[in-house]
């Protein structure tokens, strides 16, 4: 069985996003990026299985460009097989998802994982696309995958509660906690990442119809209000004043 | 003339109100610009039901599946990408969840239409969409300027927008009139769980949580008890349950379920910034933490600083006189 892995790398989740008066986007430069964290989980979830069953093999599966390399590493010292890198700046979810419905037109795969949303911009889109790029069957979000005879089990979340589903090969899911543990590199894994295959390939959908004019960073101010223990009360009036609380 | 199809969901027969505030939001559009029209869809099994909508929507068409199954591959979609196509539909509008996230996703690869989720505002002028989503987790807003191509627009629960005042609507009844079947899937459910609270979390007006500092999870019924009080539905922080003292499903926060109730009580959660960035959205919020350093006391409304084990019930006893 071949797995897809697909990694956003994306603003560590404590980064504090600023932005200059006179810029119109946020600032990127001295924030630190990581593998988004449910792409962590759908990279674990692949290295689980493929260390379980013969005959597994894992690839991850990122467009942007070179910076993002020493994280790409990272997946490969986790123990996925080889990486490959569309080079190129995307700037919306359709562009993403047709670089890799391109990639695996050419390189088949029976399994695409990838996280469940993107952290940075928060769309949850991607494998949707993909999966319809490909017709491949496809389930969002996935807590629970199990590689069977038939195929694949898995359980979901829908809006109501959950659901336990058999479906075929191939498939595109999207993943969510607590699908598996994130996972630390060995020492052996960083070793033996140095050399496993990381191809580079020119992005070839260059286009976008649709783009970010402007970011604006969102200022919450809170009241910060401090309510005496003593005198619960105050609180009991105050949230009345603020949301009619009946 | 433009073309606008509402997603619609429906909870035994009934209009969720968040369907509801979406229609709403869609009709103030197409009151104002009399170039739309509204088409209504929906993708649940209701034999009938009546909805209030403007003089501009006709009907529902009803798209549903034998088995419930999910829409999952291309093929489940072909009646509905031909509904769209032969009634030349250029907006669709849905309202998030698992079922129109997994249908819009691929209406969107299908039809070659934008795809925006997340959305914050939308505005109509001139016939062109501006569009703000909300990005990095709720820390900052993105805006895009005036599209006027086709698009498919999904909106956080919630979603409210900026209603012009139902007494400028001219409303009528509508009924299902238009149901189509769909009956292929590679797919089967094997099982299903329902969540047996009464109030649902990402639809909760009140949300009371609780992190690692209730200490024990023999310890909840003080949480559970003011939930009750002010029918609220309950929360938690991730290493709650991850260490199984609560159901996953009540996780807010970065890798959880992100909230955005009227009122949030935070109790005993520290307040790290993961969390904040699923309830970073809330109205108001109530920080309870006997720790004054504690990260969430900066980003609270009102703090009470002091031992929670004594100040819920004490609340919870002050509910009741309100
Ligand atoms: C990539 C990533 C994603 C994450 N995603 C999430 C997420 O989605 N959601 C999430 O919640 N976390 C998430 N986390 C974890 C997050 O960083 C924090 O570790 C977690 O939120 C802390 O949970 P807590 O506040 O319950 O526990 P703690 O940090 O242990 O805080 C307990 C608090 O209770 C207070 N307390 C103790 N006793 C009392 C008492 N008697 N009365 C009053 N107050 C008391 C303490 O002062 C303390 O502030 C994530 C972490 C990472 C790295
Ligand atoms: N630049 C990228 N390269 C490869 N995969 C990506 C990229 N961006 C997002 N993805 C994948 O698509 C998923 C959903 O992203 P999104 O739809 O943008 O929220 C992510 O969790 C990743 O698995």
């Amino acid at each position: 069985m071949k797995i897809l892995v697909c990694i956003s790398i994306v603003p560590d989740t404590t980064s504090k996003i600023t932005k200059e008066a006179s810029d119109n986007f946020v600032k990127k430069d001295d924030l630190t990026f990581i593998v988004g964290p449910y792409d962590d989980y759908a990279l674990s979830r692949a290295i689980e299985i493929k260390d379980s069953m013969a005959n597994v093999e894992v690839a991850v599966f990122h467009v942007g460009l070179d910076k993002s390399e020493p994280l790409i590493r990272k997946c490969l010292a986790l123990g996925a097989d080889y990486a490959i890198r569309i080079n190129g700046e995307p700037t919306s979810s359709i562009q993403i998802a047709n670089e890799i419905v391109n990639y695996v037109k050419e390189n088949h795969f029976d399994l695409i994982l990838m996280g469940k949303e993107a952290i940075d911009y928060n769309s949850g889109m991607i494998h949707g696309l993909v999966a319809s790029g490909l017709n491949y069957n496809h389930f969002s979000p996935v807590m629970q995958l199990d590689v069977i005879d038939e195929g694949l089990e898995l359980q979901i979340e829908t809006d109501s509660g959950k659901s336990t589903i058999q479906c075929q090969l191939p498939a595109v899911l999207g993943c969510q906690e607590p699908i598996a543990e994130w996972k630390i590199p060995s020492m052996r894994g960083i070793m033996t990442a140095r050399t496993k295959e990381l191809t580079m390939l020119e992005m070839k959908y260059n286009e976008s119809n649709l783009e970010i004019n402007q970011e604006i960073v969102n200022e919450t101010n809170r009241k910060q209000i401090i309510i005496p223990k003593e005198n619960l009360n105050v609180l009991i009036q105050a949230l009345k004043k603020d949301i009619q609380f009946n | 003339m433009k073309k606008l199809a509402v997603f619609l969901d429906f909870k035994q027969n009934e209009l969720t109100k968040n369907s509801k505030s979406l229609l709403n939001f869609a009709n103030s559009i197409v009151e104002k610009d009399s170039n739309f029209q509204i088409y209504l869809y929906t993708f649940q099994d209701i034999k009938s039901c009546s909805i209030t909508t403007t003089t501009k929507s006709e009907s529902i068409t009803s798209f549903t599946m034998n088995n419930n199954i999910h829409f999952s591959t291309n093929d489940c979609l072909e009646k509905i990408v031909l509904h769209v196509k032969n009634n030349n539909i250029s907006h669709v509008f849905c309202s998030k969840s698992t079922t129109n996230d997994l249908i819009c996703a691929k209406l969107a690869m299908i039809l070659n239409y934008n795809l925006i989720a997340n959305i914050k505002s939308l505005q109509v002028e001139d016939g062109l969409f501006y569009f703000s989503k909300s990005i990095f987790s709720g820390k900052a807003i993105a805006k895009m300027n005036g599209t006027n191509g086709p698009c498919i627009a999904i909106f956080p629960k919630g979603f409210t927008g900026d209603l012009v005042s139902d007494d400028q609507l001219v409303f009528k009844e509508i009924k299902i009139e238009n149901i189509v079947s769909i009956n292929i899937s590679t797919s089967k459910i094997i099982g299903e769980s329902t969540i047996q609270s009464e109030i649902q979390l990402s639809e909760a007006e009140i949300v009371v949580g609780a992190g690692r500092g209730l200490k024990d999870p023999e310890n909840w019924d003080i949480i559970l008890n003011l939930a009750k009080k002010i029918k609220a539905a309950t929360a938690c922080s991730k290493p709650v349950s991850d260490l199984n003292w609560r159901p996953h499903h009540e996780h807010v926060g970065q890798t959880g379920i992100k909230i955005n109730p009227k009122l949030y009580i935070a109790c005993g959660i520290s307040g790290a910034i993961q969390h904040l960035a699923g309830v970073n959205g809330s109205g108001t919020i109530v920080v309870i933490n006997n720790d004054p350093e504690a990260p969430f006391t900066k980003n609270a409304d009102y703090v009470i600083l002091g031992d929670l084990f004594e100040i819920v019930p004490e609340l919870t006893k002050l509910f009741d006189e309100v």
